[in-house]
């Protein structure tokens, strides 16, 4: 029996991971598409959660 | 029913065994104790009525409670290994009582969140930890049928007292129900409590299943120790199980939150597309009966593995469905693997760990299934406000389930044990 399980637990790692990179991916785009509603609306209020999304995903 | 089959069945299933009266005792604390999550969708109106609650703060009540839930599981599960599933049980019955009648006195959201939320969310994974491994250890043989027994009972009580507690709802007012439930509730559990035995060994027999030619040494040594829990969080599969239950939640939590919204979309009636849930309610019986007996007498990876492929797969017919017909044949097509994906669990972790205790090892299971329910149940939502569509929300149904039965492939063979307790 393995003393530490690699596997296992490199699986489990890769879960948080992926779960985070949707969440912050999902959360950019939310944010994003609420950014753009409030600007069409002539409404520039700055939302702190909104930005931090923004800020953390690479891809927006 | 002639007389001699009922004789058949009795000595094929030997039906006077003790091991039945827990189960029926089991299948009678989960539909108590689990009612009140599955009615929630009733209460939101009476209660939005009442206080003028808005339809998001009393579902942040419902997160709460999930959440509650699923952290606690793993805590859950100690407490019926340390102390007994029917200690453990007898506290969830008191947290149970509180719970309910602080609930129907709540005049606050803040108070509301704490009974319900908190209170019943952690009296809730009280009542869903400790008792599977409990009946799971009445079984030497036969384990399958046991769950899968057991599997059916949860599914058809939720919807007979959803009924029963909808219609009180509509004549006593929601907050007299839950006072009168809990207090009924909490009698019905305690009175079960009086007769259910943690284990053969408590109840001084042996186990359904036992055969004269079994080592009785077997009988000994299987008290929770940390010794041999360690041992178990020293294989792969034990977090396996917990990454597989998460990505198993997720993929159907999604379709459980989305199918109705997906169907109204296109333009069907909400009476219609409710069936939808009911068609995947009643396809899931036959499985979860079924999948338990499958896995144990002929090994539970392939039925756990084609169920969560069956589940991610049959959620892409969703991208073309636009018919009643095309609902009505998904949900008959995702119901099955759906109903077999988690009650198999139980009999793997007997074929993993044996008779040992299994409270904490199916604690933390739970803990990933809970997770993945409130990530799951989430995403449609967002991914909607978003999309204004629910295709992306399918895909991440599919690729989790997917996921999930890459994963089963990594588990270990369940033909044999994969620790060795030293005595």
């Amino acid at each position: 029996m393995n003393e530490t399980p690699h596997k296992g637990l490199s699986m489990i790692v890769m879960t948080i991971f992926v779960s985070l990179a949707l969440l912050i991916y999902i959360g950019a785009d939310y944010s994003e598409n609420r950014i753009k509603n409030r600007a069409n609306q002539n409404n520039l209020a700055d939302v702190w959660w909104e930005r931090s999304f923004i800020l953390v995903c690479p891809l927006h | 029913m002639s007389t001699s089959l009922i004789k058949r069945i009795d000595e094929k299933y030997q039906l006077r065994h003790f091991a039945w009266v827990v189960v029926i005792i089991a299948s009678i604390i989960q539909m108590v104790g689990s009612t009140i999550r599955n009615v929630f969708g009733v209460m939101v109106d009476p209660m939005s009525q009442t206080f003028g609650w808005s339809q998001g703060q009393i579902g942040l009540g419902y997160a709460i409670a999930a959440l509650c839930t699923a952290l606690f599981s793993p805590i859950a599960g100690i407490m019926g290994d340390l102390m007994g599933a029917r200690k453990a049980m007898a506290i969830g019955t008191v947290l149970f009582l509180i719970g309910m009648t602080w609930t129907a006195s709540a005049s606050s959201i803040i108070e509301f969140y704490i009974s319900y939320g908190i209170v019943l969310g952690v009296a809730q994974s009280i009542y869903l930890v400790p008792i599977v491994p409990a009946v799971i250890s009445w079984f030497k043989r036969g384990t399958g049928i046991g769950t899968g027994a057991m599997m059916v009972a949860w599914s058809i009580g939720p919807a007979l007292s959803i009924q029963a507690l909808a219609i009180c709802f509509e004549y006593f007012g929601w907050q007299n129900t839950f006072l009168i439930f809990g207090i009924l509730g909490s009698l019905v559990i305690a009175i079960c409590l009086l007769f259910f035995y943690d284990s053969p060994e408590k109840k001084s027999t042996l186990p359904y299943g036992w055969l004269s030619t079994d080592d009785k040494s077997e009988m000994k040594g299987i008290l929770w120790n940390s010794k041999h829990q360690k041992l178990i969080y020293k294989t792969d599969s034990f977090w396996h199980l917990i990454n597989i239950h998460f990505w198993g939640c997720v993929g159907h939590s999604v379709i459980l939150v989305a199918a109705i919204p997906m169907a109204v979309n296109q333009g069907i009636s909400l009476v219609t597309a409710s069936g939808i849930l009911s068609i995947i309610a009643i396809a899931s019986i036959f499985s979860r009966f079924a999948a338990p007996i499958i896995g144990d007498k002929y090994g539970s990876k392939p039925i756990i593995f084609l169920s969560f492929l069956g589940q991610g797969l049959s959620v892409l017919l969703l991208l073309n469905a636009t018919t009643v017909f095309d609902f009505y044949l998904f949900a008959i097509l995702f119901g099955l693997p759906y109903g077999g994906e988690g009650t198999v669990v139980p009999v793997i972790n007997k074929q993993y760990y044996g008779r040992f205790p299994m409270g904490t090892t199916y604690g933390w299971q739970l803990f990933g299934a809970g997770i993945g329910m409130a990530i799951g149940g989430v995403i449609p939502g967002v991914v909607f406000d978003i999309t204004g569509g629910y295709v992306f929300a399918i895909w991440v149904s599919a690729i989790s389930s997917l996921w999930g039965a890459i994963l089963v492939l990594m588990l270990s063979n369940t033909n044999r044990m994969i620790v060795k307790y030293s005595t």
